[in-house]
Formats: structure tokens, sequence, C-alpha cells
């Protein structure tokens, strides 16, 4: 900590600098020549987001930085900002995914292998296992792929039911997911996106803890075929750690049917620890990107055959219970 | 021999800008408009007649005046504005069957544009992110969804029995803009807009120019089939409601159902029949490419260019208010002093020769 002094404060003085700190007194620091800031304080022009965002950090503001912040929450509050016809808020997208970083980083500690299979353009579909009673690996997903070059934006497929929840429905198409539809996942696919799909859907989040990291039945294989379709690849994605989050113990599926809700969890937390018990356990995570499966080089109609449809799934399946396996291995412990 | 032209629903505000568009084009020899009530605002020459469509009188008139062209604009969204349920289901699907039947037997008929929404698509959880025009569910609507849904089914039946007449469907987005009355803009106008709570919808919107547009060219180069009408890209109904300086009340969905009858006793215009609460709740975007490829009409305005002049032109609206009072003060004023002036003569002229 600096010793306090008393600066006269000038705020014409030249060679001062004019930023605010971040408790809001003015900076003390000299000027750089030929600039009205500091070096801390120096509006880097370079590093602000391309799209009229936020600025990348909040730490120090700049006065130029503060209009930047006033401007975007004007703009946002007259409801002027893009959307595309998935309802995808790209700049609400990017506010808001830095803020699972920690998530990533520090609670799950998330390691990932085979990054570099993730296509960086293109259309291409990512197939992985659902796990974990609440669904936090699609958010993982998401900022896992984020994080690594170049930065691309998953489109999650989402069960219906997810879209007739209040709030929820609104975040989540918001952050770019749609219904699980072949409409929809052959729009995006087509529209060169890259799209989440976990195929085990409910059968998966909803199952019990002791059936972990077994791959539970793939809906009807309707993902593969629209992939075949749009010669989209398939990126088979094996995700450890998603189980351990919220050990389902029991499902009570009475209550679950009043609520119309497809499984009603106790779980090990919940709800024996109250709100508390909506904490995930901080598991450690892998995450691995399989090699591809190409579909391009299918006949033109393979994917009116069912039989290439069932192999090409089937393919996708054992890749990711293979590598589930392998994965689970790689840890000591639930825990790390 | 110029066309002959038949109008249905000439009340409607978008029947009566397409009327005034096609009376300053030379090539239109006649224009009849129909409706059970006078149309609003001024024609030249289109010539009104107070019909019940649900009567079988059509083949009549279409008969004694030569039709040869009819544009099936008459589709009622709310109950209110036909006098209950009952009157809106059999003025949308008995005034159109009654319709269609006359012009099956018409010799005269040769293209019929029909009105449609893409309100058949309904609006649901499950339903795509994006409809095609041939993602026609067969429930999950509204009545007034269920009520364009036939229509487009007795449509079909005309189009197959006679194959000479050019058949031209459209599925129209929720229709905005400076003169769009309907109801859905009068719910965007509240000053305080409800909501329901949790949910944002995705809208989009045509401009009513647009609309006017696309039944001009329609009529110019005839393209058969259905399309969904709507202007470029997508809003969330709280973006809507933010650029229009509105607020947004947001309430569960019960309450606002339990609300929306006394809205209605409130004042017109605040009603939110069934067809609006179901778009604000699920929303609903249709696909326009088909309109664009194969029919080949490019909307001059998108949704937000739809969204901007609505709300400025309401706003502008009640400038002019302020400034026709100016105005009548003015004319007033001059009236008076006119009145004066000629009292002042007068008395003159008056007095002039008595004194003399």
């Amino acid at each position: 900590m600096p010793e306090a002094q008393v600066v006269p404060i000038n705020r014409d003085e030249p060679d001062r600098c004019r930023a605010v700190t971040v408790r809001g007194q003015p900076c003390r620091n000299r000027a750089v020549e030929g600039s009205m800031f500091c070096r801390i304080h120096q509006p880097s022009s370079g590093s602000r987001a391309p799209t009229g965002g936020l600025p990348p950090s909040l730490g120090s503001l700049a006065e130029g930085d503060v209009t930047d912040i006033f401007e975007f929450l004007r703009r946002r509050m007259r409801g002027e900002y893009e959307i595309d016809v998935f309802g995808f808020d790209r700049e609400l997208t990017e506010l808001l995914l830095p803020l699972i970083r920690p998530l990533v980083r520090s609670y799950f500690r998330v390691d990932v292998i085979g990054n570099e299979r993730i296509p960086s353009t293109g259309p291409a579909l990512l197939a992985a296992n659902h796990a974990g009673t609440i669904p936090l690996d699609g958010v993982v997903l998401r900022g896992v792929v984020w994080e690594h070059e170049p930065h691309r934006h998953v489109r999650e497929l989402v069960a219906d039911l997810g879209f007739t929840i209040p709030f929820f429905s609104q975040v989540v198409r918001k952050t770019g997911a749609t219904v699980a539809c072949v409409e929809d996942t052959m729009r995006l696919l087509k529209a060169g996106e890259l799209v989440a799909v976990f195929p085990e859907g409910f059968k998966g989040v909803g199952k019990r803890f002791k059936e972990r990291y077994r791959l539970q039945r793939f809906g009807r294989g309707g993902f593969v075929e629209v992939a075949m379709q749009a010669r989209a690849p398939i990126v088979p994605v094996a995700i450890v750690g998603s189980e351990e989050t919220y050990p389902m113990v029991a499902n009570l599926r009475p209550l679950a049917r009043l609520l119309g809700l497809p499984y009603f969890p106790i779980t090990a937390q919940f709800p024996l620890l109250g709100p508390l018990g909506l904490l995930p356990i901080p598991s450690k995570w892998v995450i691995e990107f399989c090699e591809p499966v190409e579909t391009a080089h299918l006949p033109e109609d393979a994917a009116s055959d069912p039989m290439a449809v069932f192999e090409v799934t089937d393919q996708v399946r054992q890749s990711i219970q293979r590598t589930l396996l392998k994965n689970l291995r790689l840890r000591r412990s639930i825990l790390g | 021999m110029g066309r002959r032209i038949l109008i249905t629903r000439i009340g409607w505000f978008l029947s009566h800008r397409l009327a005034r568009r096609l009376e300053e084009d030379p090539d239109v020899e006649y224009i009849l408009g129909v409706d059970l009530a006078p149309p609003a605002g001024d024609l030249q020459r289109t010539e009104y007649l107070q019909v019940d469509l649900r009567k079988p009188v059509l083949l009549k008139i279409i008969e004694s005046t030569g039709i040869d062209t009819v544009v099936h604009l008459n589709l009622y969204s709310t109950p209110g504005e036909a006098g209950g349920r009952g009157a809106m289901h059999d003025l949308n699907v008995i005034g159109a069957m009654q319709l269609f039947a006359a012009i099956q037997r018409s010799e005269t008929v040769k293209q019929l544009i029909v009105r449609s929404s893409t309100a058949v698509y309904g609006a649901d959880p499950n339903d795509p992110a994006v409809f095609t025009e041939d993602m026609m569910r067969s429930s999950r609507t509204d009545p007034f969804g269920r009520d364009s849904q036939e229509i487009e089914t007795y449509a079909r039946e005309l189009a197959r029995r006679r194959r000479d007449i050019e058949m031209t469907t459209f599925r129209f987005a929720n229709i905005l803009g400076p003169g769009a009355d309907t109801p859905l803009a009068n719910y965007l106008m509240m000053p305080v807009v409800p909501t329901i709570l949790g949910f944002d919808p995705r809208l989009q919107f045509l401009h009513e120019d647009d609309a006017t547009d696309l039944l001009v060219q329609a009529l110019e180069r005839p393209v058969g089939g259905v399309f969904n009408a709507s202007g470029d890209g997508v809003m969330y109904l709280s973006q809507v409601i933010r650029q229009g300086g509105r607020l947004e009340l947001p309430m569960p969905l019960p309450v606002l159902s339990a609300a929306a009858p006394f809205l209605r006793l409130a004042g017109r215009g605040l009603s939110i029949p069934p067809h609006v609460v179901r778009l604000i709740h699920w929303g609903r975007v249709a696909d326009t490419r088909r309109l664009r490829e194969t029919f080949g009409f490019e909307p001059r305005y998108t949704t937000r260019d739809a969204v901007r002049e609505f709300y400025a032109e309401r706003r502008l609206r009640r400038v002019t208010r302020t400034q026709q009072a100016a105005a009548w003060e003015r004319e007033l004023h001059d009236f008076l002093t006119r009145k004066g002036q000629e009292r002042f003569l007068a008395s003159t002229r008056g007095r002039g020769p008595r004194d003399l």
C-alpha cells in the first residue's frame, strides 16, 4: 500500500493522468507524454471489443470506457441490438460467457483433450454424453469451446420441455440454443454453425448415480440423419465429471409426474442440505473431443438408409463410451 | 379492357390502402369493395357495396360487374371486431366458403389473392424456431389461426377444381406501420405494456407499405402458391417495447389472462385478444425465402424499420393533432376577423347613405 500523502489535485494540470481510479478518486500518476493518461489508464484501443460491447477489463476505467459503457447500456435500454432468427443475442452472450470462466477453470478444473478437433469453420455437430441431474455439462461445454481458438459459439439443442420453463427458456434462447428438432438442426448446420446435441436427452441427465458413465439409448438417431443430410462432421465429445455434480440417489416419479417434470431428483446434497444442496459437488472434469466422424464421403442417399444411419450412430456412441472409460482412469478420485 | 377487381372487407385499413393504390392505376377499370361497414376513409372511384359475405349473393355481384380478379382480405382476427366469436368464425370461414363457391361458378374470375396469416403455424414451445410454408400444424393454435387454416383449406380445394384460376395465398406476419390498425399494434401502443413473466417471445413484422406493394405486385405479376410474408429480421418483444419507449409490466400468465377482459372494459384498443396472448407467450417466426426467391418480392422495410416507423409516426401524429388545433384556431380567427370586417363594412355602408 502506498503511503497516504497530500497531493494537490489540479485536473487541468497537463502532466497528471485524467482518469478516475477504481475507488473513485482521481488518479495521481504522471501522464505519459503526449497523452492525457498514465500508463495504467492508457485507453487500449486495440483490445476493446470490436462489437462495441463492454471493455474487456473493468479494473481501471478511463473516461472513454465509461462513455462506452453508458453508450452500451443506453443502446440495450433502447432495444437497439441484433438477434438472429433463433433469438441468439451475441452481445449478451459474450458478456455472460466470461462469468462462467471461474466455474470451468477453478470450480470443476476442466482438463480439455483434443480441442484442436473442434472444426474451426463450417458446420459441425458435437455429440456429447449428458449427465448430472442439472445439465451443467451444456454450460461447461460452451465455455470450453469458447475459450479455445477460434472462439466459436456452441448452439445447443435443448429439449422442448426447457422452452416451457419461465426465465430459463429466455436465457436458453438468448444464448443461442434452440429446440431439439430436425428443422432447427438443419437450419443451423446450413448456416455453418457449431451445433451441440446431447442424444441421451432426459434419459441421460435423469439417470441415477449407480448408472454413471453408462451411456443411455440415443433417441432415434435423428441428429445423425440430419448431420448426414447436411454433410457435416460429427464430433463425439466425452465429458467426465458431470456425473458427480449432483449424484441422484432416487427419483420420485409420482412427484415428478404431478409437477410435469421428467424426473424429481433426490441427490446426495438435495434436499438434505436445503438451498446449499443446489451447489454442485466440485468434481474434477475431463472433456475430450474425439476423432470426428466424417459424413461428407458417404453416398448421396445414405441419410435415407436407416442401416447407414444406425452405423454412424453406433460409431459415435462407441467413441464416446470408450473415451469415457479411458479418461475415468485419468482421475485418482472424483475430486481430482 | 382494363381489370375489374373485387376487394372483400374494404373497411380494413389495408384494403383501403390497396384500393387507393389501384385507383391510381389506369389499367384498373373498376374496383368494387364489399364489407359490412363502409370504408373508413374516402375513396375516389371505388364502388362500395354493403354485403354480408355469409349470404349467397356474391355470384350475382361478380356476374353483374364482370369481376376478373378477387382480392380476399376478409379475415377477422378478434371476436371484438366481428361481434363475438361465433360471428367471427362465420364471417371468416362461411364467408370464404360462400366467396369461393361463387368464384368456382363464375366464368369471369381469372385470379384470386387470399389473405391468410402466419398464425396458421400456431405458437408453441415445441415448435421449430422458424416456420417454412410446408410446416403447417393441424392443432395448437388460437381461433384466428384455426380460421386462417380453414380458409386455406377451402382455397386449396377451389384451386384444385379450378386450375385455370391463378391463386396466391399470403401468410402475413403481424402488420405494423404508421397506419396499422391491428390488435397487436393497439397492444404495443399501451403506455405500460403487460407481458408474460419469464417469457420474451421473438416477433417479426411486415410494414404496411410492403404489404400493399406485395398485393399490388401479386396483381401485376401473378405467381401461384402460398407465401409467408414478413420483413427481414427478428426482434424480442422486450426490444420492441423499449424501442417504443414504453414500460414493460411482466405478470404471470394467469394474471394477464384474468386482467385481459377488464382491460377491454377500460377502453377501446386496450384489449388483448387470445391470439395476441399466445403470440406474446411463445412468439413466432416464419421463413420468407420462398417470398423472395419464388415470388420475387424483396420487402423494403425490416422488422426493426417497421417498429421504428410505427412508433415514430404515432408520436408525430400527436404532434399533428396540436398542429391541427393551431390551424383550426387560425381558421377561426380568420373567420371572425372576416366577419368582423364584413360587419364593419356593412355598418359603414349602412351609415354612409344615411349620412349623406
